[in-house]
């Protein structure tokens, strides 16, 4: 029981010191042009994609499409938005998978094609770098 | 038996293999499919335990294959056929190879979520993902809280969520039906196998969230009618849930069960907590300290007393290797009398009867998990 004791303490200690860098990054998040909804919290946009919550806060009801897997922005959206890292993301949906729950948002392999999914899906929200073409779809303001 | 295992093994490699996995994967189709492995090597010290020999064994994993078919917006059927080996376990000859441990249709709509057919049961923190080795941190959730051979409701789950305002909110869930129950049990005499349907199950579970830290606290009872050579009569079982990451890159979790009532008679009361710190996005540390209080039911003029029947302590450390795999090492140190070899839970001291010391042994796990 002290083996165990002095074992949950150093792993709190080095817990405590872990480094906790997260990346910022510049995402815009997007909606269907249209959508009436112009701006969401980040709570709220992270409920939509971890399909806590099946609808806009307008009522609407929402379709997320996520980015490929191992990419760069979805790492950063899982971080800034989500609030963990990709892998913890990762785990969360396979709990759901198995345990009979949601299954997680389609991912799409670029920008373009995040962009092509919710200018033709209604209640499609998805998130795209700085440098996408934003043409046929509104950007999401978040409060 | 064999023949089943045959099957299996050329359907997830072909699941494993096919260019069709990725486009099934996050698409519109209304046909998915999803695999989980977890697959280990042990080793025993000193007394063979939860299957695990001295002379070692690789024929230890379980194995998913999951299917589900998307009928309509709120309707989909779902298949999931599990592959489990136990090592040298006495239970293994009551668990089959291969199981269709899932065959239920769903509904879902804004009431919640209603399963029909056999369905995984809500019970506790884990048993809902405890094939699913990626999710968990060590090869298997607490044995003395889970067990082997018990997971399903052959019958009816529903499932719905209740926000409750200022981030909480209420699941409540509530089954009925059947369920299969094997477990090995310690006498006075040796390990028992016991294989039984209880039947007349009904239970309850609920968890509240609460909106910080991702802490949730639950409970959970479930109570059925059991009529089988060995014992007839009725069993409860009540079990305590909690779980937070209040603690900055850390899970703690702590689980309490009491089993009662016939099987013949017994009286078990069963502790967990464990502790997950990820040290990096790789990389895990968790320890585990499991226990089960055994009442021992005797014949009169003999007092019932109450044996500490197992404790456990683990420790393990979990890598991530990337593509959804990872490989783990853990190491558990066993004291009492749940052994898969006998060891004596009573011993003679001037003709009376009394219980004998607990014996101790110790296993090493090493194990690689993959889940898609």
């Amino acid at each position: 029981m002290r083996k165990f004791l002095s074992f949950i303490t150093c792993c709190a200690a080095l817990v405590a010191f872990a480094p906790t860098a997260r990346a910022q990054a510049d995402i815009k998040i997007v909606v269907n042009a249209g959508n009436p909804i112009s701006e969401m919290s980040i709570s709220d946009v992270a409920g939509v994609f971890m399909k806590k919550v099946g609808k806009f806060p307008g009522g609407g009801p929402a379709t997320p499409v996520d980015q490929a897997k191992n990419s760069a922005i979805r790492g950063a959206f899982s971080r800034t938005v989500l609030g963990r890292p990709a892998s913890a993301v990762d785990s969360y949906w396979q709990q759901q998978i198995f345990a009979g729950g949601e299954l997680p948002p389609p991912a799409k392999a670029s920008d373009d094609e995040v962009i092509a999914f919710v200018k033709s899906t209604p209640g499609a929200i998805g998130y795209v770098s700085s440098g996408a073409s934003l043409a046929g779809v509104k950007v999401v303001t978040i409060k | 038996m064999r023949l089943h295992r045959l099957l299996l093994l050329p359907m997830l490699a072909a699941t494993l293999l096919s260019p069709a996995t990725a486009t099934a994967q996050g698409t519109e189709s209304p046909i998915e499919f999803h695999a989980a492995l977890n697959t280990a090597v042990g080793k025993a010290k000193d007394l063979p335990i939860v299957g695990i020999p001295t002379h070692a064994t690789f024929d230890y994993r379980t194995a998913m294959l999951q299917f589900r078919y998307k009928m309509n917006e709120h309707d989909q059927f779902v298949l999931q056929l599990l592959n489990r080996r136990l090592g040298t376990s006495p239970l293994q000859a009551a668990i089959p190879d291969v199981s269709m441990q899932w065959a239920y249709w769903q509904r879902r709509g804004s009431y919640g979520a209603l399963k029909v057919g056999r369905a995984p049961m809500p019970r506790g923190i884990f048993n809902e993902i405890r094939f699913v080795g990626t999710v968990l941190p060590f090869f298997r959730p607490s044995f003395e809280i889970y067990g082997e051979g018990r997971e399903t409701v052959d019958g009816a789950v529903f499932t719905r969520r209740q926000p409750l305002g200022n981030g909480f909110s209420f699941d409540i869930s509530a089954f009925g039906g059947s369920n299969e129950v094997r477990t090995q049990v310690v006498t006075a005499t040796g390990n028992s196998i016991r294989a039984f349907r209880g039947n007349n199950l009904k239970g309850v579970q609920g968890w509240l969230n609460l909106p910080f830290g991702e802490t949730r606290v639950g409970g959970f009872y479930a109570d059925y009618h059991i009529n089988s050579d060995t014992a007839r009569g009725t069993r409860g079982e009540i079990l305590y849930s909690a779980e937070t990451r209040l603690i900055p890159h850390t899970v703690v979790r702590g689980e309490a069960l009491r089993v009662y009532g016939v099987g013949p008679n017994q009286d078990r009361k069963s502790y967990s907590t464990e502790a997950v710190a990820t040290l990096t996005e790789k990389l895990d540390l968790s320890a585990q300290y499991s226990m089960t209080d055994n009442r021992i039911f005797q014949r009169a003029p003999l007092l019932n007393v109450n044996v500490t029947a197992t404790k456990d302590v683990a420790f393990g450390g979990t890598y991530r290797v990337g593509g959804g795999a990872l490989v783990r090492l853990e190491h558990h140190r066993v004291k009492g009398y749940a052994f898969d070899r006998f060891v004596p839970l009573l011993t003679n001291v001037s003709g009376q009867p009394v219980i004998a010391p607990p014996s101790s042994g110790s296993y090493w796990l090493g194990s690689f998990a993959v889940s898609f």
